[in-house]
């Protein structure tokens, strides 16, 4: 298959597609259990869990500003439409899921993208995704902690 | 990049759409009957004679920290939402028609994991409140959370506001001020 640099939003919709399906059968089988929210940290987990997921599928990883600026929009939409229609947006307006989730998922492709180049040393290196991604995870963790 | 690129990811997000809108449709009658069952059998261990049913009524009273009202035979079941450390807390609490406080469950909260969490787990700690008739006070006949001085107070300040919607206490220990 043709590289496609939208890939990662593929697997964006997926992840998030499966967290919200999760969501919502958690909230029909245990009503009362204290769900996790759709908030910036919990986005930011989706969001490097689709890059890893992507980084394994597709090897490819040189950064383009255009890919960057078309998954920055499809991110936003992913994370507006899917909640939305799981109906696991609790109180929070769709288009403010839509813009936070556009700015996570940008910002996390950069990241991401810049740290991996570095951090990958090829098949040597096969949990350099996985690990870029849960240091990505906790950085954006602390930085959430001090907003 | 082309436009042609655009149709894979257009379609993956469609389709997750869709399916998640079959889902919700298929499950929302469900997740609303398992809903209110589960939360009827919480609420039935939170007053004395484990009433099976309850009936909502409306408040219209001066504090904003109530937010729903349940009333049984021998009390109430009040939702409170109180301002915690790190984000709004959810409570329920029972009180009976006396006045004094028979359940408290933390519903939803957004504390600090080891520390502001216990305030929905540490039951030694949720203990204190039974029997309080809205004036418990930390550091007083209330013991705090180790390290989770604010989490407590919150938690306080919104078992004081259900029992003074009981008794008719001034509404000054609403569970919206930070000061305890």
């Amino acid at each position: 298959m043709k590289h496609n640099p939208l890939k990662r939003s593929v697997a964006l919709s997926a992840v998030v597609g499966l967290a919200c399906l999760g969501l919502m059968l958690a909230g029909t089988l245990a009503p009362m259990a204290i769900l996790p929210k759709l908030d910036l940290t919990m986005m930011l987990a989706l969001s490097v869990t689709a890059l890893a997921v992507d980084a394994y599928w597709s090897p490819e990883r040189k950064l383009s500003w255009p890919a960057l600026a078309a998954n920055t929009v499809l991110g936003g939409a992913a994370f507006a439409l899917l909640p939305w229609c799981a109906g696991v947006t609790g109180d929070v307006p769709v288009w403010v899921l839509g813009l936070a989730g556009a700015a996570v998922f940008g910002i996390a492709c950069l990241l991401y993208t810049a740290a991996l180049e570095r951090i990958a040393t090829g098949p040597r290196a096969p949990l350099a995704p996985v690990g870029t991604a849960f240091m990505l995870y906790l950085a954006g963790q602390c930085l959430s902690g001090l907003l | 990049m082309n436009a042609k690129q655009l149709i894979a990811p257009a379609a993956a997000l469609l389709a997750a759409a869709a399916v998640l809108l079959a889902a919700c449709a298929a499950l929302s009658g469900a997740a609303q009957r398992s809903g209110e069952a589960a939360r009827n059998e919480i609420m039935s261990y939170m007053l004395p004679s484990r009433p099976a049913s309850f009936t909502e009524e409306a408040y219209d009273g001066e504090d904003e920290s109530i937010r729903r009202v349940f009333k049984a035979e021998d009390g109430y079941v009040l939702e409170v939402e109180t301002a915690g450390y790190a984000a709004p807390m959810t409570l329920w609490v029972g009180v009976t028609n006396d006045g004094s406080v028979s359940g408290v469950t933390v519903r939803d909260h957004g504390e600090t994991f080891g520390l502001g969490r216990g305030a929905q787990t540490d039951a030694s700690f949720l203990l204190q409140f039974l029997h309080t008739s809205g004036e418990a006070a930390v550091g007083e006949d209330i013991d705090a959370l180790t390290g989770a001085t604010v989490t407590s107070k919150a938690v306080t300040r919104a078992v004081n506001s259900a029992a003074a919607f009981v008794t008719g206490a001034d509404v000054s220990s609403g569970a919206t001020e930070w000061e305890g």
